[in-house]
């Protein structure tokens, strides 16, 4: 699905210090409804703050996040989530001790889901398609704890999918340190969810050809600031980026 | 030594290191999940305990003492939940960085005021409430009927609290919570309702104990006080956060203070179980269920 021009998510004027370090500095963004956009710069650039900061999990010391043009800096995690917006880690927050299966099931234990005891079996036929979906079927009965990295980011994002209404999808590093075999699969599942249901995905990587597959746009973002927008051929001859990349 | 003698010993530990368990498992399972230590745990233990005294003297009659019971863990439930709602979130919100001392400060408080509470509404005096039951017998071996009903209480509760954790969906909450509390944030899960549910859960565990040892242990003041220290001490032989860790240890424990005193001495009962206590901690640091913590 292309993004059909009504803005989603907005930062304006987004700022994070911790004590002297400004992580994140008068960042304003603009995601487009039904956009891929890639965030990328090098290390330490704010990339992951960002993340937490659309996410809840970090307080913006300055600046406004809207979603859908509603204010939403001042709401909380899981309040942010009931409202369509989700994300993953670089480091896949599973639940360890929980199945495969359980670990689908954990967004229906949002208060958003009030119907779920009703719902039960339909969530989880739903978590069970998804499964299938990512290649992970076959082990809904194993504990999270017995699959390799890759395989606990696609559950990750697998269960992300779970969230209803799902609107905008934040994935920090999902490439990072999974075999070709999965990286193929995240990629699928990504394009045919946009593509299918409409979501917008906010991915930030370090995967080049990854980002240049998936992403509409990209928004390259250097010590706090976002430095370049456009496609990745664009902002691969800003000479700012390439300074930022190469070091001045 | 008769080995009828030694075995009624090792019942009554047995007996007694189920009912530390229970106070162990509430302490643990709010440090599972709030990562925190509730060290006023031992005045919802005396709360429990003062909650059934009043039920059954003036209110149910001694007949209906079980009845008290899960009447005390309600109050103390709700009373934990509001202690949570308005003392211990307030270190969820917002970005505190050292939350473990805000923590220790409000409920090492809580200790001392639920303590001079207690004097100043019923008195310093020790209270008995009636027994339970009579004396009994598990086996061949003669057991005192208010231990019995307690260490039957406590399996009940046990059940029900496995049941609830296992089986439920506030259960799946307060599990995803405890492996892994941003994921479950992110999740759409409510994390600052889930910690109100744990603390109100723990702190209703500790009032059972309380409760279910009233006629044997007395009402008084200061009663939670050994009881918190015994669930300290199975904490760290079983390892902090691990329940079935708090089970075993809590046998553990009962069982050696129980057949340290008939073997050596019944004075020095407290004793063995800080020889425990230290031995594990040599041994293994992080209890034997406990695990590593990765830092980073």
């Amino acid at each position: 699905m292309s993004a059909d021009g009504i803005q989603l998510l907005e930062t304006k004027n987004l700022t994070k210090r911790f004590g002297g370090l400004v992580a994140v500095e008068n960042l304003s963004l603009s995601i487009r409804r039904g956009e891929i956009r890639g965030i990328i710069g090098p290390n330490g650039s704010g990339k992951t703050t960002l993340m937490n900061l659309i996410s809840g999990l970090y307080r913006a010391t300055a600046g406004a996040i809207y979603l859908e043009a509603q204010r939403i800096d001042g709401l909380t995690p899981n309040v942010r989530t009931a409202r369509g917006i989700i994300r993953t880690f670089q480091v896949p927050k599973v639940f360890r001790n929980m199945t495969v299966l359980e670990n689908m099931l954990v967004p229906a234990l949002s208060d958003s889901q009030g119907d779920r005891y009703k719902r039960h079996p339909e969530i989880v036929r739903e978590a069970q398609a998804l499964l299938q979906f990512v290649q992970l079927a076959h082990m809904e009965n194993r504990l999270a704890q017995t699959l390799s990295g890759g395989q606990n980011q696609l559950l990750q994002i697998a269960r992300g999918f779970m969230v209803q209404p799902l609107k905008l999808y934040l994935m920090d590093e999902p490439f990072a340190g999974v075999n070709p075999q999965i990286k193929s699969v995240i990629m699928e599942s990504i394009k045919a969810m946009n593509r299918e249901k409409g979501i917008t995905f906010v991915i930030v990587s370090h995967e080049m050809p990854s980002v240049r597959r998936l992403c509409d746009r990209v928004s390259v973002i250097h010590e706090g600031r976002c430095i370049a927008e456009g496609t990745l051929e664009e902002v691969a001859h800003i000479p700012a980026v390439i300074e930022a990349y190469i070091g001045g | 030594m008769d080995s009828l003698l030694l075995s009624q010993y090792l019942i009554a530990g047995i007996v007694i290191g189920i009912i530390y368990a229970l106070m162990a498992i509430g302490i643990t399972f709010i440090y599972s999940i709030m990562k925190m230590i509730n060290w006023s745990m031992g005045e919802f233990y005396m709360m429990g305990s003062y909650l059934q005294y009043f039920l059954v003297v003036y209110f149910l009659g001694a007949h209906l003492w079980f009845v008290g019971i899960p009447l005390s863990m309600a109050v103390v439930f709700g009373v934990g939940m509001i202690i949570q709602r308005y003392l211990l979130r307030p270190m969820f919100v917002g970005e505190m960085e050292r939350k473990d001392e805000y923590a220790t400060v409000i409920t090492v408080a809580l200790m001392v005021f639920f303590r001079n509470l207690a004097v100043v509404l019923a008195g310093p005096n020790q209270f008995a409430p009636p027994d339970y039951a009579g004396p009994t017998h598990i086996g061949p071996l003669p057991v005192s009927g208010n231990r019995f009903v307690a260490l039957i209480g406590t399996l009940v509760i046990l059940g029900l609290f496995y049941l609830i954790v296992k089986k439920t969906w506030v259960g799946k909450a307060l599990r995803g919570s405890a492996q892994n509390r941003v994921g479950i944030q992110t999740a759409g899960v409510n994390v600052l309702r889930v910690d109100q549910i744990a603390f109100g859960i723990g702190v209703s565990l500790a009032a059972a104990a309380g409760a279910l040892l009233a006629p044997i242990f007395l009402v008084w003041p200061e009663n939670g006080a050994v009881a918190t220290m015994k669930g300290f001490e199975i904490i760290v032989i079983g390892g902090l956060g691990s329940i079935p860790g708090s089970l075993v240890a809590g046998l553990l424990l009962g069982v050696i203070e129980s057949l340290g005193s008939v073997l050596i001495s019944p004075s020095f009962k407290d004793v063995y179980g800080f020889i425990l206590v230290l031995a594990i901690l040599t041994i293994r640091p992080t209890g034997l269920f406990g695990e590593r913590q990765r830092v980073a």
